[in-house]
């Protein structure tokens, strides 16, 4: 029995993936989702599990409140128990989740006061990762990138982190910010254009070193 | 120059290779490998924006502390199972059905309000764990129950007068004492009644006997079918489910008790058992190569320890092999 076997089994096995954070595919979190909606609470255990860590980590963007955030996750998972009948099969639930989470703390938050973004809000590290290409980038390479992306203003760098990190689409990244899905493209590669013309000194050694690693691996 | 840059940037504006690069799914997999394939050129680029994606994350990265965590898992539980209990009643009434119903309530609380005879609707509390969790609940009469996985209790919520709890799974008690109100606990078959003591019930739906491990005070145990016993400390009763009989012994206290200090043990386990346990124990899911790989038992104790710990320990016993991947673990045959 191989796993992509096992995998299939999927709706009769309530005991896959109990990890926190566990991944499982896009095909099995529809069924998933379908599955809670046709009345199967453990279901919804499955989507708490895998995505409570990413919606406290967007929270944690907005408000360093972590009892406030973890509220509202909690809040926004009575709501889907609540109000399940008036679910449809979303099209993506981690794009749903999200944004119906953002909502919720956004109006809490203004609810007490003004919303201030935190100080780092959607600061972005490049971490060092053992590819073999990683000696193409050095640190200072990647620090000066790095720098450069925390420059640009705070709603590209929440699209960028939202699609490059988040994985989420165009169109689920509109609603969860609220702009025109046209906008949130052009917010992406206003980004991308702002930082291919700031790396230039870079440009020839990164390619450089880039093509040597290559042809000496 | 200028173009190899504007190629890297091309890639980073496709919206599908972004998420190719940071969700895969088979079918992308399948296009992206085919046009690295007919575009060899491109590889560098690829393996450069693969870099820089998997490179990037957030500057405020933090996880939901883990109390937190487990206790809103509990919550959404215990949440579902009240809409589940509530659902019972139809809920989208018209609204003179339902202000009709308000006036008949009303009416009819103040006879039951003139006539004391009727007992108010008994509502049920159900606490549940999943597998791989514990969970300790405290009872409205000052005892307390130590809930192991994949285990349920439902109690009426005017427990301190009626003192009648159902079990399914495993669990500790601890009894606070009331002589008026015996404290009686159904799990399947079996009754255990007792006015005030400590104690460990194993019931759960798939194994082979229920068995009811005391550890202070007297515990009266009965099943339907006639069967009868009274327990002292020290002593069990194992309710065989095949049989019908009821046996008691004496008990090794690790091995009945020790999962509230996460101990795990086995005494000559049938491996069958071993990995039904261990599914249990760690929530996982556990599936075997070969069904003819499950002959023999084992004998071991482990506390606190990791699911590898524990398979490698086995593994070396039984001469198997094993793969995890994430919750799932398979069995094999030692290449």
């Amino acid at each position: 029995m191989s796993i992509s076997d096992y995998s299939s089994h999927f709706p009769h096995h309530p005991d896959l993936n109990l990890a926190r954070g566990a991944k499982f595919s896009e095909k099995d979190e529809v069924q998933v989702w379908e599955r809670f909606i046709a009345g199967d609470d453990e279901s919804l255990i499955f989507i708490y599990r895998k995505y409570a860590d990413v919606l406290y980590r967007y929270g944690k963007q907005f408000t360093s409140r972590s009892e406030l955030i973890s509220d509202c996750i909690q809040e926004l998972f009575y709501n889907l128990l609540d109000k399940r009948h008036n679910l449809s099969q979303a099209k993506s639930v981690k794009g749903y989740l999200m944004s119906a989470f953002k909502r919720k703390l956004v109006r809490y938050i203004k609810k007490e006061g003004k919303l201030e973004l935190e100080e780092n809000a959607f600061h972005i590290v490049l971490s060092e990762k053992s590819l073999p290409i990683s000696q193409a980038l050095g640190k200072k390479e990647l620090s000066f990138i790095q720098q450069r992306l925390n420059n640009l203003p705070v709603a590209q760098r929440e699209v960028l982190l939202l699609h490059y990190y988040e994985g989420l689409s165009y169109a689920e990244i509109a609603d969860i910010m609220d702009i025109k899905v046209r906008s949130a493209r052009a917010l992406t590669y206003r980004a991308l254009d702002t930082l291919s013309k700031e790396l230039g000194p870079y440009k020839k050694s990164f390619y450089i070193v880039l093509l040597s690693s290559i042809l000496y691996r | 120059m200028k173009e190899e840059k504007s190629h890297i940037v091309e890639l980073f504006k496709n919206e599908y290779f972004v998420q190719w690069i940071v969700t895969p799914s088979e079918e992308s997999n399948h296009y992206w490998e085919k046009w690295i394939t007919s575009h060899p050129d491109r590889k560098p680029d690829v393996e450069r924006a693969r870099y820089l994606i998997s490179s990037a994350s957030y500057m405020i990265d933090d996880r939901m502390p883990d109390e937190k965590y487990d206790t809103i898992l509990q919550n959404i539980v215990n949440h579902g199972l009240a809409n589940k209990q509530r659902s019972l009643k139809p809920s989208y009434f018209p609204y003179w059905v339902a202000a009709s119903l308000i006036l008949i309530a009303l009416i009819a609380s103040w006879f039951v309000w003139q006539d004391n005879q009727h007992a108010a609707t008994i509502q049920m509390i159900t606490k549940q764990t999943l597998a791989g969790q514990k969970l300790t609940v405290n009872l409205p009469d000052g005892s307390t129950v130590m809930l192991n996985s994949e285990s349920k209790i439902s109690y009426p919520d005017n427990f301190n007068s009626q003192r009648d709890l159902t079990l399914e799974g495993e669990a500790f008690f601890n009894v606070a004492k009331d002589a008026q109100h015996p404290f009686t606990i159904t799990s399947g078959e079996v009754k255990t009644k007792v006015v005030g003591t400590s104690f460990n019930v194993r019931a759960y739906h798939e194994d082979a006997e229920y068995s009811i491990a005391v550890v202070t005070g007297r515990v009266e145990v009965s099943d339907e079918h006639g069967n009868h016993g009274l327990l002292h400390p020290d002593i069990k009763g194992v309710f065989s489910k095949a049989e019908h009989q009821l046996l008691t012994s004496t008990y090794n206290s690790d091995m009945e008790l020790g999962w509230r200090d996460g101990i795990l043990m086995f005494e000559e386990a049938e491996l069958k058992d071993v990995l039904e346990r261990l599914e249990r124990w760690y929530g996982v899911a556990i599936t075997v190569e070969d069904e003819k790989m499950l002959t023999g038992t084992y004998t071991g104790t482990y506390q606190n320890a990791s699911l590898e710990v524990v398979l490698n320990g086995i593994s070396l016993a039984i001469n198997w092999d094993y793969v995890i991947n994430d919750k799932q673990i398979i069995i094999r045959k030692t290449k």
